[in-house]
């Protein structure tokens, strides 16, 4: 069943709300270029798609619009987004909300500045089940106890209440990959999961997420082709804003059609000295 | 810089360019500067004579354009007279407190040395001693008079200065390229003045106009207090002090010294946020 | 238990060195023009009375043996006597203390009430046109000194309007005015602070997380935004409560409020140096211990603070 499904997705500067710019420019100026332009791709449950790109090439940006966090002054300029089946255009703001952190859920690149320093681990997760499946707060604390248990971080009913500040780096990740699959939802979205962390560590949580797929569809956000040979299904490359290659991920990695993207992988052979990107299955 | 990063980067409800607020701050200051510069004489009267037939004429007659006071002195050649007095006073004090505060802020970022200890551990210390009562007691043993006043305020406000220019020099000191020069065993001073100096200059610009606004609003609260400028002589300060006896009768006594003072505030402030958003 | 003696230490340690500091600057800003004795006995003192007081306060020894004997009858709080009424220094100034205390608590509550609404309004960035009246009218308060304000108030509320005495202790009507004073001097740079705080809790990436488990704007406000940047916002209203010293002495004169920083400058004007040196040490210390117990304060809400208790998890990231 497809979860997602985007159809020429344009992303840009909303008009009315040019950034940075002084009044004094005159208003009859074309808008500038979209940021992301004509992107179309669908993922299926259980189905892992890797957006590859270097850094500007706006694939955060897809992520943000379909997760419903496009920052003030940024919104979809065309195209659909449409999430089990829901066209997101034709949807309340009230609705839209509704969907973030249940039928979507977030992961983020930077664990320690995504955690509220002033509020636990536990804070989060108990307000995401109350909000979406209307728990008591009672029992909302024993399911994050539970979600704590199941990405694996010890001792979850002290880490409950533990402040961000008071885990590692790796544990942190762990803390949020447990809040955006709280609700069970369709679509994971994991945005450079592992950039922030030791290389060590990368590959447990890689295994984590991959282990917590079930009938999710998750978009495996990353600029490292290796973690999406290891990791993806099917892998779309990005250039500025643009979709330059989507297929298989083996075809895309060993037989890639675009220059782009057969720079790319060269880069990593290069690093790897001229062994092919390794395809290992992760544990999970 | 990323799209999103860009898309965030808003300060706080800047709407207009930041040149607006750096354009009008400058050119109010630098009218303000000409005015003090023409001095008092431009009045058409003089800020000290006496003339008790025209006492409490009120703003906007003929011959006296913002009025006369209760000796009848015209309150346009006071008022120029106080601007010269207050500028130069916050002047001064400004920059013998960002003298003081920059030479010694540089000692203090060098960690090694027991002065740049002490001089860290004063600095610390001084950010919750109330410096105003400090300049009183000054005031008191010293005496007042323009350069006592001057000089006073310059010694007791140089830790503002030293704790921003420490802090600076503290995270250039550790960038590469001062530990680059420093291989090449460059001389201290000229590590100081070709490396260090610059990069100061974009903060210390934004400070002192915020500084020069607190200098001037000391001063006058000085004089008000009768702390200040010696009685008699014609500052803002002072004029308010005097007006507080007519506020019945005469209230633009009050109200044409509380103008200036704002004014020149206000502008002080205007240039130091301009610079503020220009540079930071 | 161990870290808490140490921190306590620390900080007696930090308030020794804050009264030795200014007992020393206050002993060698009495020599400063030369003959303390003239300076002690006033201005129209005759050369016996001079002498005469060069001789109870020990000023024609040496001066090792004077700064000994000043610290002496300091630590045993001996501030000497009033020159203007006998009395003695410390006591002088410790009963004008409670007025003062009254008046610095009222405006600095006065200049909350005021500040974090506004702060939290103006940086939470809703109202348009509004907004941008209001940022510009805490711009140019900000311009006012405090007694031009106090001035203001006073004419208009006073002697136009007469509804507020403008001189005076006398029950709380009379405390309105000045206590709106002194606010005045804190209030517009204490909005600006806690607006920018605000302003850049919502920029945060952990206002993007509360966004993507479906917060609303309100509930990211409130819940998210609101007390990461109220706590970060404390300390810099901590640093700002020293200012209100500033405001006691100019406003305490203005409208006759019989409190510390009224003597301090009837002193000076009469050059009663006891008690200046007494006014001086009592509000250093004071503004020490309230900066503490501010510091108190944050370090028990702010678990960034804490960080001496970490969660023992075990090393398996």
């Amino acid at each position: 069943m497809t979860v997602v499904a985007v159809e020429d997705l344009s992303i840009g500067r909303s008009p009315s709300q040019p950034i940075g710019r002084s009044p004094s420019q005159p208003s009859g100026r074309s808008p500038p270029q979209p940021i992301v332009q004509g992107l179309s791709f669908a993922v299926r449950a259980g189905e892992v798609l890797g957006i590859i790109g270097e850094s500007g090439s706006g694939k955060t940006l897809t992520a943000y619009a379909i997760a419903g966090l496009l920052p003030a002054g940024l919104k979809t300029l065309g195209g659909r987004i449409q999430i089990e089946g829901r066209a997101l255009a034709e949807l309340h703001a009230d609705e839209r909300r509704a969907l973030a952190g249940s039928r979507i859920g977030m992961i983020f690149q930077d664990p320690l500045s995504s955690f509220n320093p002033v509020r636990t681990i536990g804070s989060l997760l108990i307000e995401s089940g109350m909000r979406h499946r209307r728990l008591s707060r009672v029992a909302a604390r024993r399911q994050a106890i539970a979600a704590l248990a199941a990405v694996r971080l010890p001792d979850p009913a002290t880490t409950v209440d533990a402040y961000p500040h008071q885990l590692s780096g790796g544990q942190r990740q762990r803390a949020m990959i447990a809040v955006a699959r709280f609700n069970d939802p369709a679509l994971l979205i994991a945005d450079e999961p592992t950039t922030a962390l030791d290389a060590t560590v990368q590959l447990q949580i890689l295994a984590l997420l991959k282990g917590s797929l079930a009938s999710s569809a998750l978009i495996l956000i990353s600029h490292d082709l290796r973690v999406a040979a290891s990791m993806c299904d099917r892998i779309l490359v990005m250039h500025r804003g643009r979709c330059v290659e989507q297929g298989d991920a083996q075809q895309v990695l060993q037989t890639p059609k675009h220059a782009y993207t057969q720079r790319l992988i060269a880069a990593v052979e290069t690093l790897t000295e001229g062994s092919a990107p390794a395809c290992q299955a992760v544990e999970a | 810089m990323s799209a999103i990063a860009e898309a965030s980067a808003a300060s706080p409800g800047s709407l207009r360019s930041s040149h607006w607020e750096l354009w009008v701050g400058g050119i109010l200051l630098t009218g303000i500067v000409v005015l003090a510069l023409l001095g008092p004489g431009i009045a058409g009267h003089d800020a000290r004579f006496v003339d008790l037939d025209h006492r409490f004429v009120p703003p906007f007659s003929t011959g006296f354009v913002l009025g006369t006071d209760q000796l009848g002195r015209d309150l346009v050649a006071r008022i120029l007279h106080g601007l010269r007095w207050s500028f130069a006073t916050a002047l001064c004090a400004t920059l013998l407190a960002s003298v003081i505060g920059t030479a010694l802020g540089l000692l203090a970022a060098r960690s090694g040395s027991l002065l740049g200890k002490t001089i860290r551990q004063v600095t610390a210390l001084a950010q919750s001693f109330p410096v105003f009562v400090l300049a009183i007691s000054l005031v008191a043993v010293v005496g007042n008079g323009f350069v006592a006043i001057a000089a006073i305020l310059g010694l007791v406000t140089w830790p503002v200065f030293c704790r921003i220019v420490q802090a600076e020099a503290q995270s250039l000191f550790a960038r590469e390229f001062v530990m680059a020069a420093e291989m090449l065993r460059m001389s201290s001073l000229r590590l100081y003045v070709r490396h260090i100096l610059p990069g100061l200059v974009a903060s210390l610009s934004v400070v002192i106009p915020f500084h020069f606004a607190d200098m001037l609003i000391a001063e006058s609260a000085l004089s008000f207090l009768g702390i200040g400028a010696p009685l008699g002589a014609a500052t803002w300060g002072n004029m308010l002090q005097e007006s507080r006896s007519y506020l019945l009768t005469a209230p633009w006594l009050m109200l044409v010294p509380a103008a200036a003072v704002v004014s020149l505030v206000i502008s002080a402030n205007l240039l130091g946020d301009g610079l503020r958003r220009r540079l930071a | 238990m161990n870290r808490m003696a140490l921190a306590g230490l620390r900080w007696l340690r930090e308030l020794f060195l804050l009264i030795l500091g200014t007992t020393t600057a206050l002993f060698f800003l009495l020599r400063l023009t030369g003959d303390p004795a003239v300076v002690l006995a006033g201005a129209d003192a005759t050369d016996a009375q001079i002498q005469a007081i060069r001789s109870e306060y020990g000023l024609d020894r040496g001066l090792a043996a004077q700064y000994t004997s000043y610290i002496v009858s300091l630590a045993r709080l001996d501030f000497g006597r009033s020159l203007a009424d006998g009395t003695p220094a410390l006591a002088k100034a410790l009963t004008a203390f409670p007025a003062s205390l009254l008046l610095a608590g009222l405006a600095m509550l006065t200049a909350l009430i005021c500040a974090i609404p506004l702060g939290v309004w103006l940086g939470a960035r809703r109202g348009g046109v509004a907004r941008t009246i209001v940022r510009w009218l805490v711009f140019t308060l900000q311009g006012f000194p405090g007694f031009v304000v106090a001035l203001l108030l006073v004419q208009l509320f006073a002697i136009e309007l007469t509804w507020l005495p403008a001189l005076g202790y006398a029950g709380p009507a009379s405390w309105i005015l000045p206590a709106v004073s002194v606010a005045s001097f804190l209030a517009p740079k204490l909005t600006r602070m806690i607006e920018a705080n605000v302003f850049g809790a919502l920029d945060s990436p952990y206002v993007r997380t509360a966004r993507a488990i479906g917060a609303s704007d309100r509930e990211v406000l409130w819940h998210h935004a609101l007390p990461n940047a109220l706590l970060g916002a404390a300390s810099l209203v901590g640093a700002q409560f020293v200012f209100i010293v500033t405001g006691l002495v100019i406003i305490e004169t203005l409208f006759a409020w019989p409190g510390i920083g009224w003597l301090l400058v009837q002193s000076t004007t009469n050059l009663d140096f006891p008690v200046v040196q007494a006014i001086t040490l009592v509000t250093v210390t004071t503004v020490f211990l309230i900066n503490s117990l501010i510091e108190l304060v944050q370090y028990r809400l702010d678990p960034r603070l804490r960080r001496h208790n970490p969660v023992t998890l075990e090393a398996q990231a």
